[in-house]
């Protein structure tokens, strides 16, 4: 069973009295442990389709099942608690709450969880934050990071509940290559290493070299879906 | 989850300091002034049923008069038309039932008091010196000379009417009056002090002599307008149920004349119907107090949620849900009101402790004008402790501050969170 099944998910905006079509009938599916990028130009629907599947936004028409459940006719209480249970964002802007500590950003999804002790929350968070090369920095506050660290930290953050499902908008729109790169190869090997299932979008080559599936979109549709 | 959501919001709200603190202090300001004017009402309260009853009336009195504000209107606009003969035999009576500490019969009368080419109206009072000092504090506020020994032909005036006629000590003042069977007659008496009492009324209008001379210069021998008692109580200002059973005593006493009255203080203290009014300034500074914490709340996080929409649209990413939102931006509303109230109550304890030691100047604000603001009190106001008040101000400051941040916590929490994170 794929993680992720959408069969002709369409959005559509209105402005006034115009409707825009963001996303026209996309068909697509994911399967547990793909490294998947979703490649095309601005305004193709790339990220459209990750709020879609990140449960952010509601489809126009068309189904959505996640995990076996569809998720069309989810109630904002339900899009929010499927969220919570198993998916993990990473944002192109960090999003990380300023005024928490590293440790602090990267403990919140297990808080919102509810179902740890402090004790395996600290140990759970600690291991994280090393594992992303960021041991030691649990007490700084993300000003006090660089754009690499930030972007380390919201991985960190995105991965520590083990989600079913990552969800990365452009996630190295805001780093140099050489951070890129680094950013890049830690998704890699925590998508090798926890075997979570990451899908992120971008127009990066560079990025897009790193994906072992690439979906090309156009004009909010795909225009090429391909395995290497 | 509470615990972290607490930290969040704590967090949160230092993130404008400034803001923060300008919010607060405001909710502070409103509560410390609420506080200390109701102290100083309070306060003001309290004086004045002390001075009412150590000067005016005692506990209770007996007179001839069914006015049931007999005291106010005998000091005022003195009238002989109603005395109580054997003025002593009915004293002593009531001096010997239990529960009475002191009893002191007082003949009021209207008078003139001439002191060279100027002449003044005055109430005047025939004591018994002894007697009213177990009744009445005015003994104990001599401010010149002394007090009256029994069966002198002594005066001693109130402090503002030796000062205006520019008598003192020593010097003698001529009294006329007009008799009960309506002759006009003029003593001759020696001013052996001068009394300057809490009781503005006391210095302003009236003169002491002794219940004899006061008897002869108004042709009542051994009459009296008032015998005035002081129960023997742990309240200073005792309820009108604390004095019920002493009041059932006196009138069944062998020498008691069913046509007489006994009247307690309560229906001296007019002052204490103006109560209403009292309430209505204090709600209005109340209402001030919400209104100050309303604006401020609102304003504030208004201001927050507006700031942080890609935050918020992060945390719904998280999983929050609408209510996790609401409930931390309520938190950081609640703090606001917290942290308002906490240092409102601090200045509202010191600025108290300052109105309840030392006391406030009226005539800071009034001059050197005689003062005369419809309540038996000086020209100082105290304030009291009144923790019933600071605890409704500080339960109100932040209910409101609660109340206020749940419509602008709301509304952050029904962000759409597609919308929030593409905000710049």
């Amino acid at each position: 069973m794929p993680l992720i099944e959408a069969r002709s998910l369409t959005r559509e905006y209105s402005h006034g009295r115009m409707t825009v079509p963001a996303l026209r009938g996309v068909d697509i599916e994911v399967d547990i442990g793909e490294f998947t990028a979703i490649a095309g130009p601005s305004g193709s629907g790339k990220t459209t389709l990750l709020n879609l599947i990140g449960c952010l936004d509601r489809p126009t028409r068309g189904t959505l099942v996640i995990d076996g459940d569809d998720v069309a006719h989810y109630t904002p209480s339900m899009l929010a608690s499927l969220r919570r249970e198993k998916i993990g964002f990473v944002f192109q802007t960090y999003n990380l709450v300023p005024v928490l500590t590293a440790y602090e950003n990267v403990e919140l999804p297990l808080v919102l969880l509810g179902r740890h002790t402090h004790s395996e929350i600290r140990d759970r968070v600690m291991s994280m934050l090393a594992e992303v090369g960021l041991a030691g920095l649990e007490n700084r506050r993300p000003m006090d990071l660089s754009g690499g660290q930030q972007q380390r930290v919201a991985i960190a953050r995105a991965l520590i509940k083990q989600p079913r499902l990552v969800l990365a908008d452009e996630p190295t729109a805001n780093l140099d290559s050489e951070n890129s790169g680094a950013i890049l190869a830690l998704m890699k090997t925590m998508n090798e290493t926890r075997g979570a299932t990451f899908l992120f979008s971008s127009h990066d080559p560079l990025v897009i070299g790193y994906a072992r599936r690439l979906v090309q979109m156009r004009d909010g549709k795909i225009a090429l879906d391909e395995r290497r | 989850m509470l615990r972290f959501y607490l930290g969040l919001a704590a967090k949160n709200m230092w993130r404008r300091k400034r803001r923060t603190i300008l919010t607060a202090a405001a909710i502070a300001v409103g509560i410390m002034y609420f506080v200390m004017f109701d102290s100083l009402l309070a306060g003001a309260d309290t004086d004045a049923e002390l001075n009412t009853i150590d000067f005016e009336t005692g506990h209770l009195w007996v007179s001839a008069s069914e006015e049931g504000n007999a005291a106010l209107a005998a000091l005022e606009r003195p009238t002989l038309e109603k005395t109580i003969p054997s003025a002593q035999a009915l004293a002593q009576a009531i001096a010997e039932l239990s529960g009475v500490a002191g009893v002191a019969p007082r003949l009021v009368f209207p008078a003139s008091l001439i002191a060279g080419l100027d002449e003044l109206h005055v109430s005047a009072i025939g004591v018994n010196p002894e007697a009213d000092s177990q009744v009445f504090r005015v003994s104990r506020f001599v401010s010149s000379g002394r007090w009256l020994e029994p069966g002198e032909d002594g005066i001693v005036l109130g402090k503002r009417i030796a000062d205006l006629l520019q008598l003192e000590p020593g010097d003698t003042v001529t009294v006329r009056t007009q008799t009960a069977q309506m002759a006009f007659q003029a003593v001759d008496l020696l001013v052996v002090g001068t009394v300057a009492t809490p009781h503005p009324v006391v210095n302003q209008s009236q003169v002491f002599m002794t219940l004899d001379a006061a008897q002869a210069a108004v042709g009542a021998p051994g009459g009296a307008t008032s015998i005035h008692v002081r129960a023997r109580t742990a309240a200073p200002s005792p309820s009108g149920r604390d004095l019920s059973s002493l009041t059932e005593s006196i009138a069944m006493l062998s020498a008691w004349d069913p046509s007489w009255h006994i009247h307690t203080w309560h229906d001296a203290a007019s002052f204490l119907t103006i109560g209403s009014t009292k309430r209505t300034f204090a709600m209005v500074l109340l209402g001030l107090v919400v209104i100050i914490s309303v604006i401020g709340v609102v304003n504030s996080i208004l201001l927050s949620t507006l700031e942080r929409v890609r935050e918020i649209g992060m945390l719904k990413a998280m999983g929050m849900d609408e209510r996790d939102i609401t409930i931390v931006f309520m938190m950081e509303g609640g703090g606001l009101g917290l942290l308002g109230c906490a240092l409102g109550t601090a200045a509202a304890i010191a600025g108290n402790a300052y109105f309840v030691n030392v006391g406030l100047s009226l005539r800071a604000f009034l001059g050197n004008m005689d003062l005369d603001i419809g309540y038996p009190i000086a020209d100082r106001m105290y304030g009291v402790w009144n923790w019933t008040t600071m605890i409704w101000a500080i339960a109100v400051g932040l209910a409101v501050a609660l109340a206020a941040s749940y419509f602008p916590a709301r509304r952050a929490a029904r962000l759409d969170p597609v919308e929030s994170l593409r905000r710049l």
